[in-house]
């Protein structure tokens, strides 16, 4: 079923509404997520009991959660008492290829900004700097916990999107791709382990790329990056073939974004290519996942998802022109190079 | 509330209630104290209480019992609902003082005022006497053996040889299946560390406290299990 298509009658526009509203499964999920449930039943259907003993957990309350979530399509309960994995579960296991294990951590501090949206409804300011007084990564700095738990969703984010987006365009013509605010490197890594030439650079705040070395060097391609750690608004590594910006620029209102394309396009040579792989805002009732990752940013961050049309005029007005856009299973990626001077074509 | 589920994985842990881990004093007390935060969970237990009114009413007799309290009945939401379709009931509504406080406007918007008493008090320790029926609506699920015994031997013993007592609650159906109250049922865990009965526990809890079950209705919400004294 379409995700927005309208229920027929009352009774089932009262069951969509609080299917839509509740909070209870999402919670439900990621405390099953912590304890790593999915993981100790590849082996099979296991008892509640069995299950409370190896995860640490209270068999009763275990129990509940897992009938609640099995009534749900998550888990499913085999026979009284005894819990297996359904293609939903699956993907709660870490030994996943595409794992969302790490995609739903309890962070509280998340939670906490959530509960204050509606500061962000009637102020436009971030729910978030609201209660915490700093903003999302600078307060990420300074906790290493939920720095770890915001890694490991990005890292879950970004299997979805290396799947989606690497086979979407020729990123082989490439021989150097900087990755600014790529976080942990996951993206980075996904791209060089595909393309054996390439060389990348990884340029994030310190404690975004204090796990980087690691990861890199797991993938293999640690001999062909290079990690930056400082802040993408105060400069950017020049003369690479390509310039990624991976939701980044939805991170910030357009004053801070349009800063932050200064600085790209002042490192970009006349025939870098700028990709920016953002959430793009589709028109009226459509479906996208921009809609819903707009709200994040809007509560975190006081960003902004935008529209296509103001994507390109936003590049316009700090001198990028958009090349090309590419649709992919998630989202678009937009590329874009340095506006000709007057009178040329772009290369 | 939402720091409460966000520390859910406590409850999961210990199997106690994540909000008193959290905020160091239970669920309803914290509530006594905060009229913002009770306001809410009053408009939400309204909202859910028209779901469940249009189930329950045509599932029951409810005009027979000529007078009816409601124990622990919130701010009278579904007293009123029942008030309102049956003309010749009359009401008595049960609840703390700051819970009762938001009583009288939905008493008189329904326009049945004039047959509600409203009694402040806990149901822990005494309640009113005489009525033909007692109404426990998805009160029992929110307190352990010991306590829900208590709510029930108070109800039992303002109870006439001939009084119904109607317990409210979600029965959950075995497997897969979908039902709301096996959702509902975490938020109970959560906020208050409810315990997790089926019918054969209610019916042994009930049984505990002098009532026998006379009746069991399903509906596509709440359960209706009417009671007599033993």
């Amino acid at each position: 079923m379409p995700m927005n298509e309208r229920p027929s009658t009352l009774v089932e526009s009262i069951f969509r509404l609080q299917e839509l509203a509740d909070y209870i499964v999402p919670f439900g999920i990621r405390a099953v997520c912590d304890l790593r449930v999915a993981d100790c039943l590849v082996g099979g259907p296991r008892s509640v009991g069995e299950l409370a003993a190896v995860v640490g957990a209270h068999e009763g309350s275990l129990f509940r959660v897992l009938r609640a979530l099995a009534c749900k399509g998550i888990f499913t309960e085999v026979e009284p008492g005894v819990f297996g994995l359904t293609p939903l579960a699956d993907l709660l296991r870490s030994d996943h290829p595409l794992s969302l294990a790490e995609a739903y951590p309890l962070m509280s501090a998340n939670f906490r900004a959530w509960s204050e949206f509606d500061h962000t409804l009637r102020t436009g300011e971030s729910a978030f700097e609201h209660v915490f007084g700093t903003d999302y990564y600078a307060y990420l700095a300074t906790s290493p916990r939920d720095s770890a738990r915001y890694d490991g969703i990005q890292r879950a984010g970004t299997r979805l999107e290396l799947r989606a987006m690497l086979r979407a365009i020729d990123w082989g013509r490439f021989d150097h791709v900087v990755d600014v605010g790529g976080n942990n490197g996951a993206f980075l890594a996904g791209l060089l382990a595909r393309h054996k030439h390439m060389r990348g650079t990884l340029l994030d705040l310190p404690h975004a790329v204090g796990a980087a070395p690691a990861l890199l060097a797991e993938a293999g391609v640690g001999e062909r990056c290079e990690v930056v750690a400082g802040s993408f608004f105060d400069g950017v590594p020049a003369g690479a073939d390509a310039y990624v910006l991976k939701r980044v620029l939805y991170d910030w209102p357009d004053d801070r974004a349009g800063d932050l394309l200064d600085v790209v396009r002042a490192a970009m040579r006349p025939d870098s290519r700028l990709l920016l792989l953002d959430p793009v805002i589709q028109p009226a009732d459509a479906f996208d996942v921009g809609k819903i990752y707009d709200l994040l940013s809007l509560a975190m961050l006081a960003g902004k998802a935008r529209t296509r049309e103001e994507v390109i005029d936003l590049l316009d007005r700090h001198g990028l022109t958009v090349t090309r856009v590419v649709e992919t299973p998630m989202f678009p990626i937009v590329e874009a190079a340095l506006r000709a001077p007057d009178g040329a074509r772009s290369p | 509330m939402s720091s409460a589920w966000s520390e859910f994985e406590h409850t999961l842990r210990t199997g106690e209630s994540a909000f008193e881990h959290v905020f160091g004093t239970d669920y309803y007390a914290y509530l006594a104290a905060r009229p913002d935060d009770s306001g809410r969970v009053d408009a939400s237990v309204r909202a859910q209480n028209r779901h469940v009114l249009r189930t329950v009413l045509h599932a029951y007799p409810w005009g027979a019992l000529g007078t009816v309290v409601d124990v622990g009945g919130g701010n009278g939401a579904f007293l009123a609902g029942l008030l309102t379709r049956f003309r010749q009931l009359r009401g008595t509504l049960l609840d703390q003082p700051h819970v009762l406080a938001g009583a009288p406007p939905v008493l008189a918007a329904a326009g049945v005022e004039d047959r509600c008493e409203l009694v402040a008090g806990s149901f822990f320790d005494e309640v009113p006497a005489g009525a033909g029926g007692y109404v426990l609506k998805t009160i029992l699920h929110d307190w352990d053996d010991g306590r829900a015994l208590a709510v029930l031997t108070a109800v039992r013993a303002a109870m006439r040889p001939d009084s119904r007592l109607i317990v409210l609650e979600a029965l959950l159906p075995p497997g897969d299946t979908y039902h709301v109250g096996k959702l509902l049922d975490l938020h109970s865990l959560v906020l208050v560390a409810g315990p997790d009965r089926d019918e054969t526990d209610l019916r042994a809890l009930l049984d505990r406290a002098g009532l026998r079950v006379s009746d069991v209705r399903p509906t596509d919400t709440l359960a209706i299990l009417e009671a007599v004294p033993a």
